[in-house]
């Protein structure tokens, strides 16, 4: 007899107290494995990310947008979750990529001429401050993008769609459903693919447009897949009444921590230094047609507060000590 | 793997300063205030007004650099915002072109003049040369959106070379100002039916009125806009949307000249010959500074166009 079949055959016949102890050290271990954000409550982590985000999103000057994408990678490794971020990094790197390349190409602001060439119509001029420019959108788009993913991998679905939904049920149901798809469509795909290949299907045989076309069926699949999925999420939802009468809501009761408190305040700090520093038009960075000098706008009061207050939740939830430690 | 990642982070970022770096270098020092002062060979100057000259914004003169480009000279020296894929400048010190946001009748606009003479090209194109000077203006679309010449930068455009000069009169008077002033007088001949290639033009009022091509530029036939009109043999200043104004001793005015473009008429248009001096008096770099033109009316210098208070 197997060990699988051994473990099959016990899971029946365990006594309850057996299971009760592996349930809680089931606990114990995620709650050893909660750092960084991870230990803040979902509404003060979710306020916390989300507002990372409008920070990527609403400075412009390069090395505002270097420092802010620098917080929110390591936020991502003192979250414990910069190896699960990496699907992340690639994607974000790929459409940085892009913007880098595509922004000096149609950029023509600039007066530093690098290289250009005249075509007739259209007349191409690498400019120095085009390639700042990219840089600058491909760091800020990063940090965004990165920002988010530090929300979905630090703060659980289940939570995220309870924060919402004290919000908007509905909105926070459909932001909840979207946010689980690029996981749930890389789940199928893999599991698909392995499928074909246990059934004899060479898929990474050939040339590239050979591996491509062999993967082409992949996407019918998908599609029935997520058809179905989403009648059999439509049947969960009708077989568990949502709708059909006032909401029922479950909370899960937990206390404020110290760090939950003061990442609230650093939060609205930096809140409103953001929103302060919009309305006195501080984060307006000139690239064109002369780049700004970037350095005297690391010594504004509304940056110094912003990045400061987002520093200190990183702090307060003491990233460093080792997860023994913190259990 | 790691450790290249992290150096690779490392290198973006430095290549970003590198490049930072790079294009904050300025184009070979600093600028210092004009006040008036026509620059050097070596120099450059920047002046950037409202309303024809009537708030001073700017007035600087700074080295000329190999790539000087009039939007270089402007970026340096002012915070500009572009349009348009950076040629066309929509704002300087945060004074904002109007165009296409209110009614085209109020729509207001940065224009630029080089050497007394309005560009044809985008500023980022427009490659100075040492001794030039820039005059960046806001002032009104309408009635004034093509004014071709000016007298900002005098005595240029008209040095460097010898000017001939048509007149009826004494020029006596006229060569010891074209001296202190770095022009050069040429040949004198009447003043005659047909129009000089170049050069200066001094006119009473009622000479002027005898000679049709004189009076076809001076009320903006052959471009531009009309600043004095004849009215019973005296000059009345003209403001932009008809106003009369007062009467003038004397006036001087850049000619649009429709065979070339980039040499202007310089005429100084009296009420009577014995006005003269008064008017080359007031004719200094300093007082046509960021000015279309000046005239001498009620004993006193002031610019045009011509706006009631």
């Amino acid at each position: 007899m197997s060990s699988a079949e051994t473990a099959a055959g016990a899971a029946p016949t365990a006594a309850p107290w057996q299971r009760a102890t592996r349930r809680a050290a089931l606990l114990r271990s995620n709650a050893r494995d909660r750092a960084g954000v991870r230990r803040l409550r979902p509404g003060v982590a979710f306020a916390y990310t989300l507002t990372l985000a409008a920070a990527a999103l609403v400075v412009t000057d390069p090395l505002q947008a270097a420092v802010l994408l620098a917080l929110v990678v390591v936020s991502l490794a003192a979250s414990r979750v910069l190896r699960a971020s990496w699907p992340y990094i690639r994607i974000s790197a790929y459409i940085a990529a892009i913007v880098l390349v595509v922004n000096p190409l149609f950029g023509a602001g600039g007066l530093d001429v690098l290289w250009g060439i005249d075509l007739g119509l259209l007349e191409i001029r690498v400019t120095v401050q085009g390639i700042v420019f990219g840089l600058a959108s491909a760091l800020r788009l990063a940090g965004v993008i990165l920002a988010f993913a530090l929300l979905n991998l630090a703060v659980d679905p289940d939570d995220q769609l309870a924060v919402m939904s004290r919000l908007s049920f509905r909105s926070g149901l459909v932001l909840s459903l979207a946010s689980r798809l690029l996981p749930v469509f890389s789940r199928d795909a893999a599991r698909i693919t392995d499928a074909q290949r246990a059934r004899g299907v060479r898929l990474d045989e050939g040339r590239r447009r050979d591996r491509v076309a062999a993967r082409l069926p992949l996407l019918a699949c998908m599609l029935t897949q997520s058809l179905e999925r989403a009648v059999e999420v439509a049947a969960s939802m009708e077989a568990r009444g949502y709708g059909a009468r006032r909401r029922t809501r479950w909370i899960r009761h937990r206390r404020w921590a110290i760090a939950d408190v003061i990442t609230v305040a650093a939060t609205l700090a930096a809140v409103t230094a953001l929103v302060a520093g919009v309305a006195a038009d501080s984060w307006s960075y000139t690239f064109f047609p002369l780049l700004d000098d970037m350095l005297p706008s690391l010594l504004t009061t509304a940056w110094l507060v912003s990045i400061i207050s987002l520093t200190v939740p990183l702090l307060v939830t003491r990233p460093w000590r080792s997860q023994s430690s913190t259990g | 793997m790691l450790v290249r990642r992290v150096l690779a982070a490392a290198a973006a970022l430095a290549l970003l300063l590198v490049l930072a770096g790079c294009a904050g270098e300025d184009s070979g020092g600093e600028s210092v205030a004009a006040a008036g002062r026509p620059p050097a060979a070596g120099e450059v100057r920047l002046v950037v007004s409202r309303d024809f000259g009537a708030t001073l914004l700017t007035d600087v003169t700074a080295p000329v650099s190999g790539d000087m480009s009039v939007m270089r000279l402007l970026a340096e020296n002012a915070a500009v915002e572009t349009q348009y894929g950076g040629g066309f400048v929509g704002s300087i010190d945060g004074l904002a072109s109007t165009y296409g946001s209110v009614a085209e009748s109020d729509a207001r606009d940065w224009f630029y003049w080089v050497d007394g003479v309005m560009a044809d090209i985008g500023a980022a194109d427009y490659d100075l040369q040492g001794g030039a000077t820039v005059w960046w203006d806001y002032h009104a679309w309408a009635r004034a959106m093509y004014v071709p010449t000016a007298l900002h930068a005098f005595p240029a455009p008209w040095t460097g070379e010898t000017l001939p000069v048509m007149t009826n009169g004494d020029t006596t008077a006229l060569a010891a100002w074209a001296a202190a002033n770095r022009l050069e007088l040429g040949a004198a001949q009447p003043l005659g039916e047909t129009p000089p290639a170049a050069g200066i033009v001094v006119a009473t009022a009622a000479e002027a009125q005898q000679a049709p091509w004189l009076r076809s530029r001076i009320a903006g036939e052959d471009g531009g806009v009309e600043l004095v009109q004849f009215r019973d043999g005296s000059i009345d200043l003209r403001a932009l949307d008809g106003t009369q104004g007062p009467a003038a001793t004397g006036v001087c005015l850049a000619l649009p000249n429709p065979d070339d473009g980039g040499r202007p008429l310089l005429l100084l248009l009296v009420q009577e010959s014995g006005d003269l001096e008064a008017l080359l008096e007031a004719v200094t770099p300093a007082a046509t500074s960021a000015h279309i033109a000046v005239a001498v009316a009620g004993g006193s210098v002031m610019s045009l166009p011509w706006a009631a208070e």
